[in-house]
């Protein structure tokens, strides 16, 4: 055959063949196109490990705006892959959830950029605002999309009038950094003089005292009162001197402000001062779960807790100091620079320097118990819990529970020190707490979803050696004879 | 489909007369008990430990400690193991000149490569349940979730087919089985690991999403969790029908080339 016609040959049928690979190519990515578009997907797992709750399927079909997820996970990290298919199943249920996954070891820039502390964090983008979250569960992850969407912006108020730290303030004492923080997890944030206005407005998801330095007006206390007995929420950060009617007022939950100040030997070794305490243990509460960074509070005072605690009044000491410093009651000396540990004096460590107020009006002897409609069941309150009530119980007509929170110093969040180890991150945490008013969202833990999940296997030794002789000898063995007897079949034959 | 049924019984005759296909499912099934036993003793000291820590004994799920490990290492093993079933299919044919005699016989090309397919994949399934009676062990001692063994072995199935698939390709593109085996087992192993090259293009981008998608784990990963996703079924039919028709246009292209 001529040469001229055999090339001929192949180049009509070669372009034929790759032309048809093409197509065909087209056609399969068509496919496959439509095929991830129109995902169908059954969890066939007895607790349906993979498979969003309703509610979160609910929240998760609302998004209507694109959400990016992000996670800061390691890369090898096996938590990880758990994460991802929880993200992936938000995603399957709203394409306009997308997520990702960022080493912080790797992007120490990206980590950065959204203040990421901790490994498993995951930071949600979106309706122009960001939501961060430590825990990565179904339950969180589908109540920061909750606030994501949600239009309102919480209100926090800074009071104002009696020299406290003033949230414009860009001094070294200022608050500014605290403000740009709140409004970064989208609250909206402004002063409250109580001496103009009557009350706290209504729209107040908490108050702030940041560190009067003259004492308030009885009228003020009384509408602080009324506001945390409604169950309201309020932080109270006083500095050591501190005293007034707002001391006399804290006594009524059970809480003894001392004219004393903290002295730590232990921050020294931190290189801070004595009079700067650090914290490195925490107080069982929502608010500390998970928490185990250090926290560094300058010039500050004891937070004692009464015993017995007032009826109606639930206190959780939330942050304390190590068994090495002391509440020291001597001031004249401390400023002579000579303060020692009187015990007959002093109160020993370790000091509690943050102590959170649960407040039951229905039980409360105060104002509001003359108020209280309903007689709330026997329950004892949980310090670990904080869901479920509040606002959620207010609606079915109970009073809901007031939240106070007192810390023994407020220049720890001041502009030099919010970003000082966990000093904002503790101080966030205490104002979501108490702005959340409850968990939105309950998402119920998966349970062993009957008996087949969650059974344990303990083998006799006797099942043990069957599983062995038969897994490892038996099955394989058969192969190799029945190939023998093959060969020897084969070979007869021949 | 002319001839389909000669061919393929032929082919199994092949197939079950050489001595590769015992060694084969020799090893893999041996491996399968080995996982297996060890999946199951390390179940077992963890029952043990749970017994006493009800953390523990929430953890305790027979499906992701026993059942995925051993479909995950299952997987692995089908990657050294599929090369050699499929290598002989073209490559023997055309090393000693049969395939020409194909063509001149009564049989479409494509009947010819539907029943060499089909055999490998024949013997496949039943390496593969030899893998069964582990299994039958599993529900003598537990209740394990037939459901999702199910789901398990549906992508193994799948995997298996998508891997003979691009081996009878390799198989037709050369006259020696070596090199047919090195070159599934080359390109297997690329579909395996291409999804890596994520982390270092970064997270974001269609390039990455591509050769996520392209990687062949990924789609493994949902089934042996117990989840049916049609997105991955649709993956593995994509991949096996598109290496049979390459498979088609190369053995077509033997005849044209001359």
């Amino acid at each position: 055959m001529p040469r001229i016609m055999r090339s001929r040959r192949v180049w009509t049928h070669g372009s034929n063949t790759f032309l048809s690979t093409l197509l065909f190519l087209g056609i399969l990515v068509f496919v496959v196109l439509i095929a991830e578009r129109h995902p169908w997907r059954v969890d066939l797992t007895e607790a349906g490990l993979y498979t969003l709750s309703e509610q979160s399927r609910k929240i998760a079909k609302a998004v209507d705006q694109p959400v990016t997820i992000k996670g800061f996970f390691q890369s090898a990290e096996p938590a990880r892959l758990e994460v991802e298919d929880l993200l992936e199943s938000y995603r399957l249920a709203n394409k306009k959830i997308r997520y990702t996954f960022i080493d912080p070891d790797r992007n120490p820039e990206e980590a950065g950029r959204y203040d990421i502390r901790q490994y498993g964090t995951l930071v949600l983008e979106g309706y122009d605002r960001r939501q961060t979250i430590q825990q990565a569960d179904e339950q969180s992850i589908t109540n920061a999309l909750f606030k994501l969407m949600r239009e309102e912006q919480k209100k926090i108020y800074f009071v104002a009038g009696h020299g406290e730290h003033s949230i414009s303030d860009f001094n070294q004492a200022g608050y500014s950094s605290v403000r740009s923080a709140l409004e970064r997890e989208n609250y909206a944030v402004q002063s409250l003089s109580l001496l103009q206005q009557k009350g706290v407005p209504e729209d107040a998801a908490a108050v702030v005292i940041a560190g009067p330095e003259k004492p308030y007006f009885q009228e003020e206390v009384e509408s602080l009162e009324r506001y945390v007995e409604d169950g309201g929420r309020l932080l109270v950060l006083l500095d050591p001197g501190h005293a007034g009617p707002l001391v006399d007022w804290l006594r009524k939950y059970g809480i003894e402000l001392q004219d004393d100040m903290v002295i730590d030997k232990l921050s020294r070794i931190f290189g801070g001062s004595y009079l700067m305490p650090v914290v490195t243990q925490y107080g069982l509460h929502d608010i500390t779960q998970g928490f185990n960074v250090a926290t560094f509070y300058s010039e500050a005072r004891s937070v004692q807790v009464a015993d017995p605690s007032p009826e109606g009044v639930h206190l959780v000491t939330l942050a304390s100091t190590s068994p090495n410093a002391w509440a020291e009651t001597d001031l004249e000396r401390l400023r002579q620079g000579e303060a020692s540990f009187d015990e007959s004096e002093d109160f020993p460590g370790p000091v509690p320097l943050g102590v959170l107020v649960q407040l039951d009006p229905a039980k409360f002897p105060g104002r509001a118990s003359s108020e209280g409609t309903s007689e709330s069941s026997d329950e004892t309150p949980e310090p670990s819990t904080g869901e479920g009530e509040g606002g959620a119980g207010a609606a079915e007509g109970h009073p809901a529970k007031g939240y106070l929170v007192v810390l023994g110093d407020s220049d720890f969040i001041g502009n030099t020190h919010f970003g000082l180890s966990g000093n904002g991150d503790f101080f966030l945490n205490i104002v979501n707490f108490l702005a959340e008013e409850e968990t939105l969202i309950t998402v119920e833990p998966r349970g062993d979803g009957g008996k087949k999940t969650g059974q344990p296997i303990v083998l006799t030794q006797d099942q043990a050696r069957t599983i062995l002789v038969l897994s490892l000898g038996l099955i394989p063995g058969s192969v190799i004879l029945l190939g023998l007897g093959v060969y020897r079949v084969r070979r007869s034959h021949r | 489909m002319r001839g389909f049924w000669s061919v393929y019984l032929k082919e199994l005759y092949l197939l079950f007369a050489s001595p590769i296909f015992y060694v084969v499912a020799f090893i893999f099934l041996l491996l399968n008990g080995y996982f297996f036993y060890s999946a199951m003793a390390f179940y077992n000291s963890y029952s043990f430990h749970a017994a006493q820590n009800p953390f523990m004994a929430s953890q305790l799920n027979l499906t992701d400690m026993v059942l995925r490990p051993v479909f995950m290492d299952l997987s692995i093993v089908l990657l050294l193991v599929a090369p050699l079933l499929t290598m002989r299919t073209y490559a023997e044919e055309r090393r000693s000149g049969t395939l020409e005699l194909l063509f001149t016989l009564p049989v479409t090309d494509r009947a010819a490569l539907a029943a060499k397919y089909g055999a490998v994949v024949t013997t496949f399934l039943l390496i593969l349940a030899g893998t069964l009676p582990c299994m039958a062990i599993l529900e003598l001692l537990a209740q394990p979730n037939w459901k999702t063994i199910f789901s398990g072995y549906l992508g193994l199935v799948l995997l298996g087919c998508a891997f003979l698939s691009l081996g009878v390709f390799a198989s037709s593109l050369t006259q020696n089985q070596i090199v047919a085996a090195v070159l599934s087992f080359g390109s297997l192993l690329m579909f395996w690991i291409i999804g890596w090259m994520k982390m270092i293009l970064g997270p974001e981008g269609r390039l990455a999403d591509t050769l996520e998608y392209l990687a062949i784990t990924g789609h493994f990963d949902t089934f042996s969790k117990g989840i049916l996703d049609s997105r991955d079924v649709v993956y593995y039919a994509a991949f096996i029908l598109f290496f049979l028709f390459l498979s088609l246009r190369q053995v077509e292209s033997c005849r044209w080339r001359g």
